[in-house]
């Protein structure tokens, strides 16, 4: 089994101001891409912590409980994370409301075969490749990317925390799919999984031989196959 | 395609807010309990403070836009610009703020204290050299699309409570909306504001919906053709907006005021990458 992973952000930005996080936790088996909402500030922290817990866990997300406490743990992260006395006014302002990203969590189980869980919150996807069959979880057809896709919320920043609690909500999808016989599995944020779903299996191979190569995915951008977006993805590989 | 460039650090975007500060002015507003010069300028305080915090990131204020305010009838026959001489990237606005004010502001049902900024206090003092205003808002236009050909095209938000005293600002109006970038024409929003309680036209498509008054049927003529890629988000606050709709809302109470620039701004916004 090898791993690659790609994180690039947007054409015109800085690779420092990429909002996608990823994050892997290979003794546990468990992986992570989230993606930081853009109308929202400090969310791309809040989609490290948000990855960074879930991998570092062993949070089973089927569970509303567990996710819930996942997400309080995160948050104590992201708030902890933040120097809220020294924020400018703008920032300050704006930080009241929290951040948002997406998130997609994937765990390998070995069983009597080889099958994972994955949760989904928002339209960072999930893929299986057969070599010839792609299988795409939660979103199924390129069309289906939506300008508002469901997001994690950090919760209230400083002073609104003190005010109200933080009182998540309970969205998330779940794919537990047989993965024995498959070739790679692709976790990926919206821009390259709407690339993906539009180009089939073979956009995986092309993913994978340029995994390292900005260059090549600024083409892509720049040439309109894949919206200029931060994008980001872990793939694995079983052959 | 028209209206529809991206919105970057590498091609900003151009907001130019034009504001009247004649007399009249100083009268109250229809539906609010200060003048009309107190609400126009609280208003586009409030308007540039919401533009910088949409460029806000955790590392500072991105350069998404450029800014203008220029203000005419402060006094006789003359126009200036209010914050700056000339349009200035939005994470400059911090080193113009005249001070900081603090307001309440409603955050899911919890009243919070939270610090404003304020960069022009209100006038009402002499006539309205509106085609003043627009000379130097055309100058800036004219300047902006040279350094940004290829940018989202300029948007100017007028806010005014009669008439031009200095000639017929249509003139001029038309030659700024025929300045354009590659992307689309300059746009021009007038929002007419009144004191007087009657009902608004907002967004009228034929000029006979305005009243047959010249001033109301010269700020009809000199606002822009609402683009389609933009009727959706006028919809959602007037649903009787159609295609062919003018930018432009007649007798504005305080709301309509508040409206006209949510929409006149939002539409750019959702172009930001």
């Amino acid at each position: 089994m090898s791993i690659k992973t790609l994180n690039f952000s947007k054409a015109g930005n800085r690779q420092e101001e990429s909002e996608d996080s990823l994050a892997i936790n290979s003794e546990r088996e468990r992986y992570s891409v989230c993606d930081g909402a853009s109308d929202s500030i400090f969310s791309g922290w809040w989609a490290s912590c948000l990855a960074g817990e879930f991998v570092d866990g062993d949070y089973n997300l089927d569970s509303g409980e567990e996710y819930f406490k996942m997400l309080l743990n995160a948050r104590k992260k992201w708030y902890s994370g933040i120097n809220w006395n020294r924020l400018q006014w703008n920032v300050k302002n704006k930080s009241i409301r929290g951040s948002y990203c997406t998130f997609m969590g994937v765990q390998l189980v070995r069983d009597d075969s080889l099958y994972c869980n994955a949760w989904a919150v928002g339209d960072s996807c999930f893929f299986i490749d057969d070599g010839n069959r792609l299988q795409s979880f939660p979103v199924s057809s390129p069309e289906d990317f939506g300008v508002h896709p469901d997001l994690v919320w950090s919760g209230y920043g400083h002073p609104m925390n003190e005010r109200k609690e933080y009182v998540p909500e309970y969205k998330v999808k779940a794919f537990k799919p047989e993965i024995e016989n498959c070739k790679r599995i692709v976790l990926a944020t919206d821009a390259l999984s709407k690339y993906i779903l539009e180009n089939g299996v073979e956009s995986i191979d092309r993913i994978w031989e340029n995994s390292g190569s900005r260059e090549f995915f600024d083409k892509l951008r720049s040439n309109g196959s894949i919206k200029n977006d931060d994008i980001s993805a872990i793939i694995i590989s079983f052959s | 395609m028209s209206y529809e460039s991206e919105i970057s650090r590498r091609k900003p975007g151009l907001f130019i807010f034009l504001v009247d500060q004649s007399r009249s002015m100083s009268k109250k507003i229809s539906g609010g309990k200060h003048s009309k010069a107190q609400e126009a300028a609280d208003a586009i305080n409030r308007q540039l403070n919401e533009i910088i915090s949409r460029c806000t990131k955790s590392d500072g204020v991105r350069p998404y836009f450029d800014v203008g305010v220029i203000g005419y009838g402060y006094k006789s026959g003359d126009a200036t610009g209010l914050i700056s001489d000339q349009p200035i990237p939005i994470n400059e606005l911090e080193s113009h703020i005249l001070r900081m004010e603090k307001k309440t502001e409603n955050i899911d049902g919890e009243d919070i204290e939270i610090e404003f900024p304020v960069w022009f206090d209100p006038v009402a003092s002499y006539d309205t050299p509106m085609v003043k205003g627009l000379t130097i808002a055309k100058q800036w236009i004219d300047d902006w699309v040279q350094r940004n050909p290829d940018s989202f095209p300029p948007v100017l938000i007028n806010i005014s409570d009669g008439g031009a005293t200095d000639g017929n600002p249509k003139d001029v109006a038309d030659q700024i909306m025929e300045i354009g970038t590659s992307d689309g024409k300059t746009l021009i929003w007038n929002c007419h504001i009144s004191e007087k309680n009657e009902k608004s036209v907002s967004f009228p498509k034929d000029e006979t919906e305005v009243p047959e008054e010249k001033h109301a049927r010269e700020m009809f003529e000199m606002s822009s053709v609402i683009p389609d890629s933009m009727l959706a988000i006028a919809k959602e606050e007037y649903q009787n907006v159609d295609t062919g709709a003018r930018a432009y809302v007649y007798n504005a109470n305080l709301e309509d005021l508040i409206r006209l620039l949510d929409i006149g701004t939002r539409v750019v916004y959702n172009k930001v990458k």
